[in-house]
């Protein structure tokens, strides 16, 4: 016999102490109360020697031992005894409820899941009565939903509240944990896995399972077909046109045969119908041109009418982002002079101004002064500078006339792909250099274009780029760009919508990323931590929703919203234990015992109560009823007389 | 204030429909409520009688001598002012509080006392003359009141300063009470009757020289059934006496029998004597008193 709550030391010192209290009051209570009556009189002639003797000591001895027992009865109850057990017999069980997106797959009856929870209630209620079991929830992650608990509600309620999550099982990962709980406990037990382990195929390879491994394995549904990537993006060489990118699947082990379909918004760009070998994975690119819309949408049916097992990975969704516009103005006495270098990009919206009607408080992103210097600066916003008149924030050294242009700095941004050589300026301003400027490009008696960062950027042009010998060149567009670029690089940043499944993320980038120029924000514009491996970036989103990446001029919005099925369906070794077992070998079922002592000792005391308290119910002896004279009953009685004194 | 204590205005109010009733004829002073058998001064015919010299000539049925030429005299039937009474008992014996407090009720001597307003008050009302005569070893200084409501308030204030003390003696309290009350009235006795001799001698004595007894026995639940079992050490709360016994279902039979011997005793002293007796526990409020086993019994209507 052993006790759960208490060692026997501290039971025995516990019902010591309080049946030495229940004798005490016993005692406390028949011993000679003093009174003051009114008379004498009737006391004597009441008075029946040959009923009540002096020597008689025990006055209700059957009120005394019934609570003294009724009290040894509850105090068992709180002990939790167990016969024929000893302490290392506990046993303490993990079960792996597979909450993986794969489980919401059709089944006969409802859903994969369904069928793991029949399983898993099953293997809950051949547990032996005393063994104790963790629940826990395994998808990409291990969560447990209860602690290692004896009560089975609790457990019962936890499987039946799971539900699929969008994220694939880590099978090994679920393992791991349930061991560390059980060696955290010190007790053995089983891990049970209830689910259809569907798992990566690298997982499947090296999964080594533990000794005490249980599967209740559902048998995993066969036919299925689902988008696995969808990916959008303005096309790098004409701006007016989009790419879609669609990754597909077959999970199952026939030929398969669906018409995909392409929505871009409300109209249906691109339709086509696919044959799909066993386990095939094509991937297509559809090109469009459309107006830019709010979404993309993927959807897939099966043209042969057979079902899909998994619904939910049939149909993808990606939102479009917005573009960004440049909100230029050209300040200048000729103003359409610049509209052959601004007007080619539709990301950038040109405003032509004469100097009259030039107002430095209006917002612009970027403003251009063209041979022109106002009297006051706009605020916060970037300059640039052509052939800036005197008293302009940069320095002019020198006017040059018949000037050639000798080099450009390949260290700056602005200088990008310009490798114009040997281009006479008939008339070209030389700037003095000031701390932290970057020459870009020079002729021989010094720099002729000047970039100077900070918080407002500027640059100045000491040539004009149109009414110069440069109108001929390409580095005159180039040049412009690479400097719009330079000032507002957000506007430019190439941007790659893609669909993606939760839990972990693999992107490729350039190789020799500085990893300090990624950020990476999730839905709640809060930023997700990130590993960078060679040219490998990976990034983990527990919740669906979308995820930004900026790594340099480049920037991708993953959408985690498609369910991530994993490759195959584990099998597991013969000697894995499998399915829910008869009986536990050895191990006679435990009787919880403190529910029935605590009723005994319950009914011990009313009974009491009832016989020799104050209840008029039951009455032992004659005469009217009697306030209680040993014991509990009597403390209660007297502890309520004090407070109504 | 004190007589708030004693008396609520809620219940002033439903006294005032209240009066106190005798069953004797009894002299008095003219001007009372109640009818006596004596003829006198009033305004209700009782009888007729031979004409005497002296007698007066108002009262001559004079319509009478018109046929028979015979003077007879109408005799008018008397309406006197009868003194009442109040005997009030403040032995330490009516102050025992044994397990009055558990139920919250009153001791004897404070709902004796509550009793000696209410009577009082409903005296005052109907214009009685009311005296209040605390008695245990002897009778204490008492105090007589009459003239309406208004005089109420000395009343409650002198109940209220009463205080429990003395050892009753019965005896030489009725002795007191003759030689200090020579005309006879109406005498409410409001005590527990627990004297180390006899009550009945004394009671007896009161109703031989006129008095009309209104006995209003006042008893506590534990005086009746004491709340106490096993080994008990008791003292007597006037003579300070001691008792060990050992008490049991039994034994409490035996205490509650004599208890109620005693009582009906007392009972039949006032009965044989054409008085009134009225048996009250401590445990019934005294309003539900009042107008319950008080009007049932007669003594108030």
């Amino acid at each position: 016999m052993n006790f759960l709550n208490l060692s026997l030391g501290e039971f025995m010192a516990i019902a010591g102490v309080i049946s030495a209290g229940v004798v005490a009051l016993y005692l406390l209570d028949r011993s000679k109360r003093r009174h003051v009556v009114s008379t004498l009189r009737f006391w004597i002639a009441s008075n029946v020697p040959s009923e009540w003797k002096r020597s008689r000591r025990i006055q209700q001895p059957w009120s005394l031992l019934l609570q003294l027992v009724s009290i040894f009865l509850l105090l068992l109850a709180i002990a939790g005894p167990r016969l024929a057990r000893d302490v290392n017999a506990i046993r303490d069980h993990v079960l792996l409820l597979d909450t993986s997106a794969w489980m919401g797959a059709r089944a006969r009856q409802g859903v994969l899941l369904d069928q793991a929870k029949q399983l898993a209630i099953a293997y809950i209620n051949a547990v032996p009565a005393g063994d104790r079991v963790m629940v826990v929830r395994a998808d990409a992650l291990a969560t447990p939903v209860t602690p290692f608990e004896t009560n089975r509600e609790p457990l019962l309620k936890a499987i039946r509240q799971s539900q699929p999550s969008a994220s694939a099982l880590n099978l090994e990962q679920a393992i791991e944990f349930a061991q560390r709980a059980q060696r955290l406990q010190g007790h053995s037990g089983e891990i049970v896995f209830s689910g259809a382990a569907r798992i990566s195929r690298a997982e499947a390879d090296s999964l080594n399972p533990p000794a005490n491994l249980r599967i209740l394995q559902v048998p995993s549904a066969g036919e299925n077909v689902g988008i696995r990537k969808l990916g959008l993006r303005r096309s790098p060489v004409k701006s007016d046109t989009w790419e879609a990118f669609v990754g597909l699947k077959n999970d199952g082990v026939r030929p398969r045969e669906i018409e995909l379909d392409l929505h871009f918004g409300g109209a249906t760009v691109a339709r086509q119908t696919i044959a799909l070998d066993a386990s095939a994975e094509p991937e297509m690119t559809f090109s469009f041109t459309n107006p830019r819309a709010p979404f993309l949408e993927a959807v897939i049916r099966s043209t042969s009418g057979r079902g899909d097992a998994f619904p939910q990975d049939d149909r993808a969704v990606i939102d479009v982002p917005e573009e960004k516009t440049l909100k230029v103005a050209v300040v200048s006495a000729q103003p359409t002079l610049l509209t052959a270098l601004l007007g080619g990009n539709s990301q950038v919206e040109t405003s032509y101004k004469n100097p009259q009607q030039y107002n430095p408080q209006e917002k612009f992103d970027i403003v251009v002064f063209d041979r022109f210097k106002p009297d006051a600066l706009p605020v916060g916003t970037h300059v640039i500078w052509i052939e800036p008149p005197a008293g302009s924030p940069f320095s002019i050294r020198s006017n040059q006339t018949q000037a050639k242009l000798t080099r450009w700095n390949a260290d700056s941004p602005l200088a990008a792909g310009l490798y114009t050589h040997d281009v006479e300026l008939a008339t070209a301003q030389v700037f003095n250099v000031a701390k932290g400027d970057e020459p870009v490009a020079e002729v021989a008696a010094g720099p002729v274009v000047v970039a100077r960062p900070g918080p407002v950027k500027m640059a100045a042009f000491g040539f004009h780029p149109i009414r110069s010998a440069m109108r001929y060149e390409l580095a005159s567009p180039l040049l412009m760009a690479n400097v719009l670029r330079w000032m507002a690089p957000e506007t430019f940043r190439r941007m790659d919508v893609q669909a993606g499944t939760i839990g972990t993320v693999n992107i490729s980038v350039d190789k020799g990323l500085d990893p300090a120029s990624i950020k990476i924000t999730g839905e709640d514009k809060r930023p997700l931590p990130f590993t960078v491996e060679g040219n490998s970036l990976r990034f983990f989103s527990g919740a669906p929703g979308n995820v930004h990446v900026s790594a340099g001029d480049r920037e991708t919005i993953h959408s985690l919203t498609l369910p991530d099925v994993a490759e195959t369906a584990w099998k597991p070794a013969a000697n894995v234990r499998k399915g829910v077992p008869a009986g536990f070998s050895g191990r006679a079922g435990a009787t919880e015992w403190w529910p029935w002592l605590a009723l005994l000792g319950g009914l011990g005391l009313l009974t009491d109560w009832l016989l020799y308290g104050r209840s008029h119910i039951l009455r032992v002896g004659v005469g009217p009823a009697r306030r209680p004279t040993v014991g509990i009953p009597a403390l209660l009685q007297k502890v309520s007389w004090r407070r109504a004194s | 204030m004190a007589e708030d204590l004693l008396i609520d205005t809620r219940l002033l109010e439903k006294l005032e429909r209240l009066t106190i009733q005798w069953q004797k004829s009894l002299g008095g002073l003219v001007g009372g409520h109640n009818t006596a058998r004596f003829a006198g001064a009033g305004q209700e015919f009782l009888d007729h009688r031979q004409f005497h010299h002296g007698d007066e000539l108002r009262d001559v049925n004079w319509r009478a001598f018109m046929r028979l030429e015979k003077l007879f005299l109408k005799v008018f039937q008397l309406e006197p002012r009868i003194p009442v009474r109040i005997l009030f008992d403040v032995s330490p014996s009516m102050a025992t509080n044994g397990s009055a407090a558990i139920k919250g009720t009153l001791s004897k001597f404070d709902y004796a006392r509550k009793l000696a307003a209410a009577l009082c008050y409903v005296g005052l009302v109907r214009l009685d003359a009311i005296s209040l005569q605390p008695f245990s070893d002897r009778l204490g200084d008492g105090l007589r009141v009459g003239g309406g409501r208004q005089r109420f308030q000395p009343a409650a204030r002198y109940l209220s300063g009463l205080k429990p003390g003395g050892k009753t003696n019965f005896l030489q309290c009725t002795r007191d009470f003759l030689t200090k009350f020579p005309q006879a009235g109406l005498t409410i006795v409001i005590s527990d009757f627990l004297d180390e001799t006899d009550c009945e001698k004394p009671l007896q004595y009161l109703a031989d020289f006129g008095h009309e007894l209104n006995l209003i026995h006042v008893w506590a639940e534990e005086d009746r059934e004491p709340p106490w079992e096993g080994e008990l050490d008791l003292e007597d709360a006037e003579t300070g006496t001691r008792l060990e016994l050992p008490f049991g279902p039994d034994a409490l039979a035996s205490y509650t029998a004599a208890f109620d011997e005693f009582t009906a005793h007392v009972r039949e002293v006032a009965l044989r004597n054409g008085g009134r007796y009225v048996s009250l526990s401590t445990s019934t409020p005294v309003e539900e008193a009042i107008f319950g086993p008080l009007v049932r019994s007669g003594a108030l209507q």
